[in-house]
């Protein structure tokens, strides 16, 4: 494999080249199959925290890391910068919708070893970080792309008051443009996702990326070096490669 | 003192904000802004604003809440030199690297975190201490506990939202406008597609939309867990909801500061609200994590009404006549309600209208024409007129 990976799988894993396993820690993840307990994480591990902690879930963090070892750690909220101050671990942030300017990435880069840049920017505007900050930046590369994170449990509110059969899960369908979207939660909140499978694999071309990020949770593999294998040296078919084409706007032209 | 913090879309917004009884208030630029399909204020009208602010002892305070792009650097620090040469009272800024920017050219910005930065845990408010944040303006999420440990772990001034609209995520993490509609949420473009609706195969359709923020019932409890800054939401609303929500706001904190709050105070300012943005409000995360009974199902289940009739623009003490200018239809005979920032608010029904021909008429229905009434209590100018709905000697 010519490419470094962190890879959020749906099981425990062996070790492998080139490649480092990030574990959605239980407790402390919102929007995922399946989340991992601190007892099943090894030193060799990564951990994934994406909530918003408040008091008391950066308090329960805290107590976590202190008696646990971990290689290192992926995260969302800044109080977790405060917390391993004197932690010998590798930090890196990853603010799913914060991170898309050069600027704001290298400023991220004093208090964190990596940044992973935000999902909404095009593949110019990553060139041009990646180049200003070479080595230094994660690209989320595939698997479903989160949309919205809520605190709200949205599948419950919505059952309980059309008084349906629980679950976790909903897909919902926008009627004019017919998208759908994947919906996730647990007792901290809500995940939206793109139905369809993001797949930035083009991005894989680009020099001096710290490490490609790809979320496995959803994909049917026997081994991960089969999904590697053919994610390199294999064409995208049906997946959609979100915004790397697609530049939003945001003020409106004038009317008339 | 605890700060009444409100918005301003414009100008005369602004104006009406601080007339009504608020300490502070918040616009946006023309640039580096969310709300960028807003009118927004240009430097001529922030340097106008600031100097209406600072003549009457209040504040202003400029969004510099944009996530920027690498194309939006451009011009940001010739931008923040101006706001500072202006004196505005601080910047609300999200991304870090404006902060770091603000601090590492020593601009003399006092600096506010935005409340897309989510701020939740102590932990979080000492990182951004450390980076110069003078405050913080808490996400919508945080409870009771979040806030009482924040304020001890870290001394910091804190704002919170008290009223309006509230986002479905947690702000500042949500692309669903981008991928439907393009627009830029994290830029000011957000399209509010948690207000739309959506299908569910074999399911009732889908909403999540969320009523709105109202903590009436709690500001006395804020204000005990050392929030200094009470804040209300929309900078795109008109001058009625500023000053019926600020009105109301500064009231029922001035009753709290006295000790003179009664419930059935509390339960009128509750009605008046609702009643004036159209739509549910309740407390939200404060003590609870908000669930189906917070939420729109079956579309925003608004009521759209025109309360607002008119503002007064003179009174004449001597022969007791109210020139206002027309808002909505009224007429002869109606029971409407005169409110403002000096004035308690009272009813009175209608007897004549004068319109600008000098005629007596029997309604106003032509908008913003200019007419006059017999009132017999003294009026200011930018004193409003509205129907009568609510009666507080029915309350209890």
């Amino acid at each position: 494999m010519k490419n470094k990976y962190f890879i959020i799988p749906k099981k425990k894993e062996e070790k492998m080249e080139n490649v480092e396993f990030l574990y959605p820690l239980q407790g402390f993840c919102v929007g995922f199959l399946k989340e991992f307990s601190i007892e099943e994480i090894t030193e060799e591990d990564y951990i994934y925290v994406n909530r918003i902690l408040d008091t008391e879930g950066i308090l329960a963090l805290k107590k976590i890391l202190d008696s646990n070892k971990i290689k290192g750690i992926v995260f969302e909220d800044l109080g977790i910068v405060e917390l391993l101050k004197d932690k010998k671990i590798k930090k890196i942030f990853y603010a799913t919708h914060a991170t898309c300017s050069k600027f704001t990435a290298q400023t991220y880069l004093k208090y964190v070893d990596y940044v992973i840049l935000s999902l909404d920017i095009t593949q110019e505007e990553i060139k041009e970080i990646i180049e200003y900050l070479p080595n230094s930046i994660g690209l989320f590369t595939y698997g479903l792309m989160p949309l919205m994170y809520s605190r709200r449990t949205l599948i419950k509110n919505y059952e309980v008051h059309y008084n349906l059969e629980e679950t976790n899960d909903l897909w919902i369908e926008e009627p004019n443009t017919k998208e759908q979207f994947y919906l996730i939660q647990n007792e901290y909140g809500t995940v939206i996702y793109d139905s369809k499978k993001y797949d930035g694999r083009e991005l894989l071309n680009l020099e001096g990326v710290a490490f490609h990020l790809l979320n496995l949770q959803w994909d049917n593999y026997e081994k991960i070096q089969d999904f590697l294998k053919s994610f390199e040296t294999e064409k995208s078919l049906e997946n959609w490669d979100g915004f790397l084409h697609q530049k939003t706007i945001y003020r409106l032209p004038p009317k008339g | 003192m605890i700060e009444l913090l409100a918005p301003a879309g414009d100008l005369e917004k602004l104006k009406f904000a601080l007339h009504y009884g608020a300490d502070a208030v918040y616009i946006g630029g023309q640039n580096f802004s969310l709300r960028a399909n807003a009118k927004n204020f240009s430097l001529e009208d922030i340097e106008k604003g600031v100097l209406f602010a600072h003549e009457r002892g209040k504040k202003v305070y400029v969004t510099v809440n944009i996530i920027l792009h690498n194309e939006d650097e451009k011009g940001l620090e010739e931008y923040l030199w101006n706001l500072s040469r202006i004196g505005v009272d601080a910047v609300i800024v999200s991304d870090i690297y404006i902060i770091n920017l603000i601090h590492d050219l020593k601009i003399p910005l006092e600096i506010h975190l935005s409340t897309q930065a989510s701020v939740l845990n102590p932990l979080a408010a000492k990182f951004y201490q450390s980076l110069g944040v003078k405050r913080i303006v808490l996400a919508r999420e945080a409870t009771e506990e979040d806030i009482r440990n924040i304020k001890k772990e870290t001394g910091l001034d804190l704002e919170c939202f008290i009223h309006g609209a509230m986002c479905t995520s947690i702000s500042g993490r949500c692309v669903l406008s981008n991928v439907l509609t393009n627009r830029d949420a994290n830029r000011g473009g957000c399209a509010q597609i948690c207000r739309w609706n959506f299908e569910v195969e074999g399911k009732p359709n889908y909403q999540m939309t969320s009523k709105d923020l109202n903590m009436i019932p709690y500001i006395e409890k804020m204000i005990q867990c050392g929030v200094n800054s009470l804040k209300v939401e929309g900078r795109m609303r008109g001058i009625y909801y500023i000053a019926t929500v600020i009105v109301t706001y500064r009231r029922l904190m001035d009753q709290i500061k006295k000790k003179t709050l009664t419930k059935e105070d509390t339960i009128y300012s509750l009605q008046i609200l609702n009643r004036c943005a159209n739509r549910e409000s309740t407390p939200q995360f404060f003590q609870k994590l908000p669930s189906e009974e917070e939420q729109y199902f079956q579309g925003r289940e608004e009521i759209s009404n025109q309360d607002f009739l008119g503002l007064v623009l003179d009174y004449d003490k001597k022969e007791k006549i109210v020139t206002l200018e027309q808002r909505n239809y009224f007429k002869v005979g109606d029971v409407v309600e005169f409110f403002g920032p000096n004035l308690e608010t009272f009813s009175m029904q209608i007897h004549t209208i004068t319109n600008e021909q000098k005629k007596n008429v029997l309604e106003a229905n032509h908008p913003n024409e200019i007419i006059k009434m017999k009132v017999e209590k003294p009026l200011e100018k930018y004193d409003m007129m509205r129907l009568k709905v609510i009666d507080k000697a029915n309350i209890l």
